[in-house]
């Protein structure tokens, strides 16, 4: 057999193999369900606890009432602004899975994003099916996908720049069999139609952006805790010391490549459902917009401005990164309708390189754990607590 | 040849280099071995053919009779196998006390269980006190014992131990032989170490194999001191 056919069916068992472990872990896990979620609301509740000093706490406490109230006082700029700001956060921290605590930079999420948004609205459009049960198709489609990913970009002997390349082919493929396939609309991508009838519907997901705010800022929440459970879990060891040393990790018993498919797999499947909230909140869809290098710059930019590798460094840099990017693509708007003679659209992309040029060469870690240190928000290395 | 692990005309050449030749030994049951000889004689490829690192090109390598030759390192650790490198490779981002439980997760799936284990094995290496302090702040003794104590919570049969003795200064390295002295006497542990001088290595055992240019020169079987 030809070397690349044998590489395909290997990743393609592999896959298979893995995806049929991960349904009996699920089924597993499904019976002591009750049980699992009190004890790991616990963990999370004495996590938080260990990891922040009062000021942290203090901090959080006061945040938590300006989130929650938003939509009541904000404008309708803010409102959006604050929407996709913390979709960069659920997306970032998805991402920092797989980059931030495996190891390996995906130039690829989008990829991810984008088959959760067609699974979504297809699912919606052909067959009448809703986004919140669409996600039981979405999410395992996802899983597989990333971990075929995985499989093939993390094979002995090469290195994080193959893994990086081989999720953007993979990018490139999706964006051709989007815009060549009539399920997906072709290349004019798919437009949800209007809701016909106006008022919220949570569970259609369809109304105001106050709604879509607080579904997003739950689906943040619930990032930021599924992660932390995970990190603090037996897979999340393994993860982490791949990402440290493989050599050293396989001597200590761990399978460095399954570890790297299973966290891209997570990864992506977490990844998936953000894909679902971007095409009810836009309402529409293209393959070249989706399916793109600058989505993908822009899904990591948000944990690398935080600190790749940390908790709360996807959400405080996606809160920061966002909103600029939102405030120089209305500056450069304001200016080319006002009778400015030059096209600033490329301002953003521009900011974006000058801003990731600041982080690498002043706060290599990520702006987060700088922060955390200056305002004392948790405790030094040595008093204990996860990262 | 029999014994815990066995070697049997064991040779591995990189791009016609011969770093092992026709090497045949074997490490009885709770027994300290030691290969003494001079830097470039092969003892650490000798160690990575036995941890799976690399397959060996000839020979077979048998663990209590299977044939382990070319398992991939974390099936031979799964096995049985623990290591320490030469360099020691601690994971410098995470705490002294989280290297240890990664290696401690292999045979104890509950994490708080993991964490006992975890510090069970820090605590005689001296690290308990330090184990919430990143690893990457430690010293090349603290890095050594480091090592050590992640081997050892993988719970081995047998230990591979790459110069534990080299690079330490002379408190350190008797506190470090007393150590593996102790080691000695745990049931079911049996360790192959290198050691570049023969001398040294007659202070842990008496069974030393001399290693010279990926070959085997002499056995010895030394007197122990006291």
């Amino acid at each position: 057999m030809r070397p690349a056919v044998l590489v395909l069916r290997n990743a393609l068992g592999t896959a298979l193999w893995l995806g049929l472990a991960l349904l009996a872990r699920l089924a597993r896990l499904a019976g002591s369900l009750p049980d699992r979620a009190i004890q790991g609301l616990m963990d999370l509740w004495a996590d938080l606890l260990a990891a922040t000093t009062w000021r942290g706490r203090l901090l959080g406490l006061a945040l938590l009432p300006v989130l929650v109230t938003l939509p009541g006082w904000a404008g309708p700029a803010t409102l959006s602004v604050m929407i996709s700001a913390l979709w960069f956060a659920y997306v970032g921290q998805a991402w920092n899975l797989m980059a931030g605590f495996a190891g390996r930079f995906s130039l690829g999420h989008c990829l991810f994003v984008g088959l959760g948004a067609y699974l979504a609205a297809g699912l919606f459009l052909h067959h009448g099916v809703g986004p919140w049960p669409g996600l039981l198709l979405s999410v395992p489609a996802a899983a597989a996908m990333g971990a075929l990913v995985g499989a093939l970009g993390c094979r002995r002997g090469l290195g994080p720049v193959h893994f990086a390349l081989i999720t953007l082919v993979f990018v490139e493929l999706a964006r051709l069999a989007a815009g060549h396939l009539e399920w997906s609309g072709g290349l004019d991508g798919l437009v949800l139609p209007p809701p016909s009838q106006p008022g919220n519907a949570p569970l259609a997901l369809r109304g105001t952006p106050a709604l879509f705010y607080y579904v997003i800022l739950a689906m943040a929440g619930l990032a930021l805790a599924l992660c932390r459970l995970l990190t603090g879990s037996a897979t999340g060891y393994r993860w982490r010391a791949a990402r440290e040393d493989p050599a050293a990790a396989a001597a200590a018993g761990v399978d460095v490549h399954r570890a790297r498919i299973s966290a891209m797999a997570v990864s992506a499947a977490l990844t998936a459902p953000a894909g679902m909230f971007q095409a009810f909140y836009a309402g529409a869809l293209a393959p070249d917009q989706l399916f793109s290098l600058t989505r993908s710059v822009e899904i990591l930019l948000g944990p690398v401005v935080g600190g790749v590798g940390t908790l709360f460094g996807p959400v405080l840099g996606a809160l920061v990164v966002s909103p600029l990017g939102d405030a120089l693509s209305d500056l450069s708007a304001r200016y080319l309708s006002s009778g400015g003679g030059h096209d600033l659209s490329a301002l953003r992309p521009f900011c974006y390189g000058a801003v990731l040029a600041a982080v690498a060469l002043l706060l290599p870690g990520g702006l987060w754990p700088w922060l955390a240190r200056k305002l004392r928000l948790t405790p030094p290395p040595g008093a204990g607590g996860p990262p | 040849m029999t014994g815990l692990l066995a070697l049997e005309a064991v040779s591995k050449s990189f791009s016609g280099v011969r770093a092992v030749e026709d090497v045949s030994l074997s490490v009885p049951g709770s027994a300290i071995v030691a290969i003494a000889g001079p830097n470039g004689a092969g003892k650490t490829t000798l160690l990575d053919l036995i941890a799976g690192v690399h397959r060996p090109d000839a020979g077979t390598i048998r663990l209590g009779g299977t044939d382990i030759a070319g398992l991939p390192p974390h099936r031979a650790c799964g096995l049985g196998i623990a290591r320490t490198f030469q360099r020691p490779r601690p994971f410098p981002g995470m705490t002294i006390e989280d290297n240890v439980v990664v290696a401690a997760l292999l045979r104890e799936p509950e994490m708080a269980i993991a964490r006992r284990r975890a510090l069970e094995a820090l605590e005689p290496l001296g690290l308990a006190a330090a184990c919430g302090l990143p690893a990457a702040g430690l010293d090349m003794s603290g890095r050594k014992r480091l090592d050590l104590a992640r081997a050892l919570a993988t719970r081995p049969r047998l230990l591979l131990l790459d110069e534990p003795l080299a690079g330490l200064s002379a408190v350190d390295h008797g506190a470090m032989i007393d150590f593996l002295r102790a080691l000695k006497g745990r049931r079911g542990l049996s360790i192959l170490l290198t050691e570049r001088d023969p001398g040294v290595a007659a202070l842990l055992t008496d069974r030393i194999v001399l290693l010279d240019h990926g070959e085997i020169v002499e056995t010895l079987s030394v007197q122990v001191p006291a």
